[in-house]
């Protein structure tokens, strides 16, 4: 075999019959769940010891993997409920196991009830029906409200069981928004409830944002048969190959470009400049920082996209990566689609095509621009509120507006950053086609970098604690061209 | 019109929005477009326009399933459930 040949395999091995043949054999398939176990474990072994051991389940039974994960997601179930009480109601001392307990028996009744409201909308009352991501968040919101009201310390068990229930829900609320997306469309029909908890307690990780999304899409990306399962496997495995070489580029640009040590630029990190823009760092240090800050955080999420879609694909689902290229996009609303798919989706699904279709349609500049606002600022406003609502519940209503509004202000640039391209992207797609063959390498670069300068400006009012605020943050972007040095 | 016609009409409306250099005999019927990298996610956008368009298919009532629009038996699938 010729070293080209040998370099492609090693890039894409999903892409080469022979090794997806060998994949799909006993032994091929044993060596695959070896690789991936130890890729995984490696890095979370925690994770890696409640996932691994179904994995291998899921690999010798294919037909129930469903089920298999399911059983998995009892105990990720339990982890979330299990975290939520860590992070927000430490103080229950001997009880905690109980209440704990209890919580997650409650939560995964909410979970059966939501899947089977799914499977059976058209049964649901009319105003349901037509608005069931409305109802979802409305509930949600009155769980929040009731759980505010409940005595945030008390000695008896129903409070905190419906505290620490509610407080797993913002977790859950898009999962949930996802299966209700297919009830919608009909395709939850008829199907279980184990067609559905593995994704909503995901075993393969993830964040409140549903990597895979839901039942439709990781339905649309199953495989279909033993050679696909193969492919889809290769590929997962890649995956987290990719992430592990984009830690080893991290730990370089920790040592190198973040670094006290001898060598190294010595720039700091974002979050730390904002938080101290009058310190003697040089102007151009600064603005060196911004573009090195980007290619971090965006590895930081290749790496963690790639662990959670790496395992997506290892349980048979085709779906695409979280991360794709980003620093490579030369337009604004290229880089956001590559640069947090699933979020994207998110936004996309729950914000902007409801918007896009409903409003302004014999206007399509006033439609683009009142979808995109809706899922690129409000939408993302919205889910960073669900995201730190404790922390906006205990600052009050002006310390949660103090902690929020560097978000809202980063939103709604990225929001009209996003419009403006994607009006350009419109209005050029015609001439851009005509021209995109001749276009120079030079105009690439400057495109790409037009598309760094705005996504790292921006980015100033989204990095480093919540706590730093939208004057902190503004004096630092006003320093970067002088005013206050 | 026959699915056939709509075919024909909807493929002369895909090669103006395919990514450039990729030619419309390229697309196979099943063959995920997106996915597949034959468009961009704001090539979607004109398809919800064209079929609004064209065939007076009104999402805000039934949502707008990006899988509906992922290949093109699909869209021709949605066109003759929304024009029968």
């Amino acid at each position: 075999m010729t070293r080209a040949r040998w370099l492609r395999i090693l890039r894409h091995p999903h892409r080469d019959e022979r090794v997806v043949g060998w994949a799909a054999s006993p032994a091929g398939a044993a060596a695959v769940w070896l690789a991936a176990a130890a890729l995984l474990a490696l890095r979370d072994v925690r994770m890696a010891a409640v996932f691994c051991p179904l994995l291998a389940l899921v690999f010798a039974f294919p037909a129930h993997r469903n089920t298999i994960l399911s059983a998995g997601a009892l105990a990720v179930l339990y982890g979330i409920v299990l975290e939520r009480q860590g992070r927000h109601l430490g103080h229950l001392g001997g009880d905690a196991r109980i209440v704990v307990l209890a919580a997650a028996v409650v939560v995964f009744v909410a979970l059966y009830g939501c899947v089977r409201a799914a499977a059976s909308l058209d049964r649901l009352p009319r105003a349901v029906r037509r608005r069931p991501q409305t109802w979802l968040h409305l509930l949600l919101w009155t769980a929040l409200a009731g759980a505010w009201l409940l005595p945030a310390e008390s000695p008896r068990l129903a409070p905190n069981v419906v505290r620490l229930s509610v407080a797993c829900l913002p977790f859950l609320v898009w999962r949930c928004g996802y299966l209700l997306l297919a009830g919608r469309r009909r395709t939850a029909a008829g199907t279980s409830f184990a067609d559905h908890f593995f994704y909503l307690a995901p075993v393969h990780g993830g964040t409140p944002v549903p990597y895979g999304k839901g039942y439709d899409y990781l339905a649309d990306t199953d495989a279909a048969d033993a050679r696909a399962r193969a492919r889809t496997r290769l590929s997962g495995l890649t995956l987290l190959g990719l992430a592990w070489a984009w830690i080893g580029v991290q730990g370089v640009m920790d040592r190198f470009v973040f670094g006290d040590a001898r060598g190294s630029l010595g720039l700091h990190r974002l979050g730390e400049l904002v938080s101290a823009y009058d310190g003697p760092v040089p102007l151009a240090w600064a603005w060196l920082t911004l573009p090195a800050e980007l290619v971090s955080s965006t590895l930081s999420l290749a790496i963690y996209g790639h662990f959670v879609v790496g395992a997506l694909r290892l349980c048979g689902f085709a779906v695409l990566r979280n991360t794709y290229k980003p620093l490579v996009s030369e337009s604004l609303v290229d880089f956001w689609n590559r640069y947090y798919f699933y979020f994207k989706e998110l936004l996309a699904e729950f914000f902007f095509f409801p918007v896009y279709v409903r409003w302004f349609k014999r206007r399509p500049r006033l439609r683009l621009l009142a979808a995109t606002m809706a899922a690129a600022w409000l939408g993302n406003v919205y889910y960073h509120v669900l995201l730190e609502l404790p922390a906006l519940a205990r600052a009050g209503p002006a310390g949660a507006w103090s902690l929020i509004s560097p978000r809202v202000f980063y939103a709604f640039l990225l929001a009209i950053g996003i419009f403006v391209s994607l009006v350009r992207q419109r209005s050029l797609r015609a001439g851009a086609r005509a021209g995109d063959a001749l276009r120079s390498g030079a105009v690439r670069l400057r495109r790409i970098a037009g598309v760094w300068l705005f996504y790292s400006i921006i980015h100033i009012w989204n990095v480093g604690p919540l706590e730093l605020t939208f004057a902190q943050r503004t004096r630092f972007f006003l320093s970067l061209f002088g005013a206050g040095r | 019109m026959d699915r056939a016609g709509h075919r024909e009409r909807f493929l002369a409306f895909l090669q103006t929005i395919l990514r450039p250099g990729i030619p419309l005999s390229a697309v196979e019927e099943h063959d995920g477009l997106l996915r597949s990298g034959l468009i961009d996610s704001l090539a979607v956008l004109s398809i919800v326009d064209y079929l609004e368009t064209e065939y007076g298919i009104d999402f805000a009532e039934r949502g707008l399933d990006p899988g509906q629009v992922a290949s093109v038996s699909r869209v021709l699938d949605l066109i003759e459930r929304e024009t029968s």
